[in-house]
């Protein structure tokens, strides 16, 4: 009876499987950026922005918004109300993804307004306009698996994600060009399973350097 | 008879229950839209959009590719906050608005956990994560009205099969 217990034991398997990138990302994946950035914005320099009206640039994308425009008129004249799912399915191509700036960008929006930066939405009442350039933004994986004769005795997954964030600031009445932060930073997930049955424990690691 | 339960035996622990989903061509799998969409709509229900009800909000939502750069998920979450900003009386508009809501997606996805005890039991786990921030802006200042609210919300969906071959038993529950 004790062998058999052992065996059933032993031959457990659990795996995390990810989906692929087409489908659905994995929550882990984005946690891991989401973390990364929020280490980098705690350095954002806001010293240099006193006294000016700043313009944060974001690169929204133009057929999404004439699509919500498009629904939104639909929604006032009263022809249909199907909010939920309309336009949901849609794939759309895009030659590259703009995306991750304008997720920082408005992590950086939210804090130059929380520290008090005299901000705008028209850029031509801007004296400063800030970019947020992402120079790198990428994961990789490291799987470690320690095993005896097929049996799993510990297995692990790492996920490890650098971003390498600028934040540029051009000032229209001086024409000088100056960065708000300059940084990278990392964050790591590591989920372990022991006999792949018990976990996952899960392990946050991150910082600036 | 003893031949019976020992063939019978063998095929209870021989079964084999694989689930496997067809290509990306096909789109996401039913079982991680519905615990996204649950965990959506559970992580938009705890804003607070009450206190912008009887005003012209311009709603834009930011994410990263990850989450919202291939589209079913950004107009999932900006069809899904429209419903909830209309329940709560909110107009939305594209110009001239009394204020600029900026909803930054952190996170928005599925883990999937897979576990055997092999030939007893064997379960599929889908764990959906929602990540929102939401500010909302003074459109002519561009200064936050009220604090920027943060809610994190955390689903699961299982499959349970007994050896391999009884189930699925299908169960959902919330996490966080």
């Amino acid at each position: 009876m004790r062998w058999f217990t052992v065996a059933v034991i032993v031959c457990g398997c659990a795996f995390k499987q990810y989906s692929p990138p087409l489908s659905l990302p994995a929550a882990d994946a984005q946690k891991t950026f989401a973390q990364a950035v929020e280490h980098l914005v705690k350095n954002l320099k806001t010293e240099p922005l006193k006294g000016h009206i700043v313009y944060v640039k974001f690169r929204e994308r133009k057929d999404l918004q004439f699509a919500r425009a498009k629904l939104m008129e639909e929604m006032t004249a009263g022809i249909t109300l199907p909010l939920l799912g309309i336009y949901s399915h849609q794939p759309v191509l895009r030659t590259r993804p703009p995306q991750e700036e304008d997720y920082v960008a408005s992590l950086i929006l939210c804090e130059l307004a929380r520290r008090g930066v005299c901000l705008t939405q028209n850029p031509d009442a801007a004296d400063i306009t800030v970019f947020v350039i992402l120079l790198a933004s990428g994961a990789e994986t490291t799987i470690r698996e320690l095993s005896y004769q097929g049996i799993v005795l510990y297995y692990s997954e790492q996920m490890r994600r650098e971003v390498r964030l600028l934040v540029a600031a051009y000032n229209h009445i001086t024409g000088k060009m100056f960065n708000l932060l300059r940084g990278k930073s990392f964050a790591e997930e590591t989920t372990i399973f022991l006999l792949k049955i018990t976990g996952p424990v899960l392990r946050n690691v991150g910082g600036t350097r | 008879m003893r031949y019976i339960s020992a063939f019978s035996l063998c095929l209870l622990s021989l079964g084999c229950a694989t689930k496997v989903y067809i290509g990306p061509g096909t789109g996401v799998s039913a079982e991680s839209q519905i615990v996204l969409s649950q965990t959506l709509e559970d992580a938009l229900s705890r804003l607070n959009l009450r206190q912008f009800a009887k005003k012209r909000v311009l709603l834009r939502i930011f994410g990263s590719s990850r989450t919202v750069g291939l589209v079913p998920s950004n107009t999932l979450i900006w069809s899904l906050m429209a419903e909830q900003l209309a329940k709560n009386g909110v107009s939305l508009v594209i110009r001239e608005p009394d204020l600029i809501l900026n909803l930054s997606v952190a996170i928005c996805g599925v883990d999937v956990v897979r576990r055997d005890f092999i030939p007893f039991y064997h379960h599929t786990n889908f764990r959906a994560t929602v990540d929102l921030r939401l500010a909302a802006y003074d459109p002519l200042t561009m200064a936050l009205v009220g604090e920027p609210q943060h809610t994190r919300a955390s689903w699961c969906y299982r499959e349970k099969y007994w050896f391999y071959i009884i189930g699925p038993y299908r169960s959902m529950w919330k996490e966080q």
